[in-house]
């Protein structure tokens, strides 16, 4: 986005004294969430950006550089959006993010079978001066409900091309490209004065609007005679737009009229649909069938159950099979070859086994974790999005998470939460406010990944017994479900009522599905390995050195004194952070080194009641070093570090009255 | 049992005792309505979602415990909060007597 900015200064024909035909024209892809805007984006550029068959995922935007016969022109995906007005990345309005990218036209992407409400969009998009041409997506969607849309008519009513397109098998695509590039280097040449400004639409909105409309835009053109600096007359920027040329005057002040102008565009919209229209009676298709079951108790919540068991069996078959392949794979080839590499490149053996802490273990952690859980679960993650199955499921479950003051979307992200973490913390992007984000991202950190689950069955079933197990969950369960209630009523504000469009239910296509999978999954790959490999070396210096075991002093109190544990412990709770899914194997390992080889098994360091609370504290403290970076990156150091306390001191706060309630202490 | 729209939309407006506002809440499922008001706090965003006085439209379902309230209009469908659905106010559509469509 800000690459593009800079590029798009360069282009923009805004400044008169500018010649016009230096960069390329810029095409703006504007459109209701679920249109297919993005499927329709990635045909036109041969590449795909990231589709979501549920509101609002498409975050930035992004040229890309179309050919259309002999012209050539930039192509800027802009997220999903209501209105004009609408704020769809949550901060500022749309219309402000349509503008900075300076368009010389808008291609309006709607959905033919829902013109009612996609129409009120181009209306808007008319207002603002610049050259629109209309995408009737989903044409084949359309067909098959037996809708039927007169081109024709509706080009006549918009005053624009019109066309009719399905961005998947790309049908109309081209050519409402041409008209949008044509129309856009029209534009161009009006801005640089060699052309008359092309024919405006008829004026719509009755006398009392337009009259007002008429008015506000007389004093945004004497403002524009004033010079940009004395514009500013809604604080809003807009005058300095209109002095750039990104926007005509009349276009400013119907955006200054905002939401007054919506009521009646939505009338127009109506009526207008109406006359375009024609419905024949067809049976109802099966995807749409499967939408309205998947949204009644019956069969809906069984329904939501199979789906959720399926991704979580398939998230651990495919990733556990993966991840014994790629650890293998590792161990017989690369991690040989690294161990004698660094041996001989590192005379000092400390530092020598620190950084094969930090590349054999950080990549192996990367190979039997990362890799195989979460480009699995991305995987299907994205097919699942597609399918348009997540709005519905979000339905089903919102009275449930309402309670901790979150929506259903958020349901599907804790699934993931119990393969990874990472990928869930990027997953809560589907929630609509940052107070619902961060209280879905605080039950993120507090449900078990794969790597705690595996550690608390190991740490707590074959001591305990797997009933004690099953207890551990349940408990881990509950603290989680109270630290939601709790939260809900300390942070402030509140949740906003659910208002949620159910997207229609989509077979998704394959070759999408594991492109956008790709996609999330490098972007994983590049803000974690750096962190792991770099956390599993300074672990790895502090371990070798020897230095560890200085933290025993400062963690006594709280691991010996409050929690009733063996000092080592404490040791492993810290190495924690780090590697999760290593905290085991270092407790016995450390424990081996401390108490000699007697401690090799977990139940000669510690009693059932113990390795209990120890399993619980390990599962609810700190999050993993990767969950750390991904919280961070999604919400900054502050929230992060108070989501950290507040699991860390909700662990020792359990973990201290557990080990009363059992004895240990 | 399959009850005309005419009879539906009758029953619409008596019930809850004749001249009572029904909501998107209180509204019969399967009905075709028509929005006749929204109230002011929730109004711009129902209506960029297409849910403003005039369109027709109707509940499919409401989901137990005070779940949300899906409706139709058109070829979309909202899931709405009950708190939500609740500012909607909805009279019966007597096909037989309104307006001859197109």
């Amino acid at each position: 986005m800000r690459h593009f900015k800079s590029s798009a200064s360069h282009c923009q024909p805004g400044a008169s004294h500018r010649p016009a035909d230096v960069g390329l024209p810029v095409i703006a892809l504007v459109g209701r969430p679920n249109v297919g805007k993005s499927t329709l984006f990635g045909f036109a550029s041969g590449t795909y950006a990231e589709t979501v068959n549920a509101p609002g995922t498409t975050v930035g935007a992004e040229p890309r550089l179309v050919r259309v016969g002999d012209s050539r022109a930039y192509l800027v995906d802009l997220p999903g959006t209501l209105s004009l007005d609408d704020r769809p990345t949550g901060d500022e309005p749309f219309w402000r993010q349509l503008l900075e990218i300076h368009p010389d036209a808008i291609l309006v992407v709607g959905d033919a079978s829902d013109l009612r409400r996609h129409l009120p969009i181009a209306l808007a998009c008319r207002d603002l001066g610049l050259p629109v041409v209309f995408a009737a997506n989903l044409s084949d969607e359309a067909e098959a409900r037996g809708i039927e849309v007169d081109t024709g008519r509706l080009s006549q009513l918009l005053v624009m091309p019109v066309h009719l397109t399905t961005g998947l098998t790309g049908r109309g695509v081209v050519a409402a490209l041409r008209d949008a590039v044509a129309l856009a280097l029209k534009h161009r040449a009006f801005l640089a004065g060699a052309a008359p400004r092309g024919t405006a639409p008829a004026r719509v909105y009755g006398p009392a609007a337009e009259l007002q409309i008429e008015k506000l835009t007389r004093s945004m053109a004497s403002a524009h005679s004033l010079g940009a600096a004395a514009l500013d007359l809604s604080g809003q920027g807009l005058g300095i737009l209109v002095d750039d040329r990104a926007v005509s005057a009349r276009g400013a002040a119907t955006l200054q009229l905002g939401e007054a102008l919506e009521a009646v565009r939505w009338r127009i919209a109506d009526e207008w649909a109406q006359q375009v229209e024609r419905r024949r009676e067809v049976p109802l298709r099966l995807a749409d069938r499967v939408g309205i079951w998947s949204t009644s108790p019956w069969p809906g919540l069984p329904i939501f159950a199979g789906v959720s068991a399926i991704v979580f069996g398939l998230m651990m078959w495919i990733g556990g099979t993966m991840s014994v392949a790629l650890t293998g794979a590792w161990n017989a080839t690369a991690s040989p070859v690294l161990t004698t590499a660094i041996h001989a490149a590192v005379p000092q053996p400390v530092i020598a086994a620190g950084l094969l802490w930090g590349l054999d273990g950080g990549i192996l952690a990367l190979l039997s974790v990362g890799i195989p859980y979460i480009l699995t679960f991305y995987v299907l993650l994205a097919a699942l999005e597609d399918s348009g199955y997540l709005t519905s499921a979000a339905v089903l479950t919102d009275r449930l998470f309402n309670t901790m003051g979150l929506s259903g979307r958020v349901a599907i992200p804790l699934l993931a939460a119990s393969g990874c973490n990472v990928p869930a913390i990027y997953g809560t992007r589907v929630l609509p406010t940052r107070r619902e984000r961060v209280l879905g991202a605080f039950l993120v950190t507090m449900t078990p990944c794969s790597a705690r689950s595996a550690g608390v069955g190991a740490a707590v079933a074959p001591f305990a017994g797997p009933l004690a197990a099953l207890g551990a969950f349940g408990l881990i369960a509950a603290i989680t479900f109270a630290s939601g209630l709790a939260a809900n009523a300390i942070v402030p504000g509140r949740q906003p009522a659910l208002v949620l469009e159910l997207a229609p239910i989509r077979r998704p296509i394959a070759h999408l599905v594991v492109r956008k999978a790709w996609r999330r999954f490098s972007d994983f790959v590049r803000t974690a390995a750096p962190i792991m490999i770099v956390g599993s070396c300074a672990l790895g210096l502090l371990y070798e050195s020897g230095w560890i075991w200085g933290a025993t002093a400062v963690l006594d109190p709280v691991v010996k004194g409050w929690l009733g544990l063996p000092s080592v412990a404490g040791l492993a709770l810290v190495f924690a952070f780090l590697r999760k899914e290593l905290a085991l194997q270092l407790l016995v390992a450390l424990a081996v080194i401390q108490l000699g080889a007697g401690a090799a098994s977990l139940g000669s360091i510690m009693s059932p009641a113990q390795l209990f609370v120890y399993a619980i504290v390990t599962s609810v403290s700190i999050p993993c070093v990767a969950t750390l970076s991904a919280l961070r990156g999604e919400f900054g150091w502050r929230t992060t570090l108070a989501i950290c306390a507040s699991t860390l001191g909700i662990a020792l706060a359990a973990g201290g009255l557990l080990a009363r309630l059992l004895g240990v202490v | 049992m399959r009850v005309s729209n005419s009879e539906l939309a009758t029953r619409v407006s008596n019930a809850a005792g004749g001249n009572a506002v029904e909501t998107l809440v209180s509204a019969p499922s399967g009905v075709a309505l028509r929005v006749s008001a929204v109230e002011a706090g929730s109004a711009a965003s129902l209506l960029s979602e297409g849910i403003g006085p005039g369109v027709e439209v109707s509940v499919e379902r409401k989901l137990a415990l005070g779940g949300p309230v899906i409706v139709r209009l058109g070829g979309a469908r909202l899931a709405l909060a009950r708190s939500i659905a609740a500012t909607v106010q909805v009279e019966g559509v007597d096909n037989a007597h309104g307006p001859a469509p197109g």
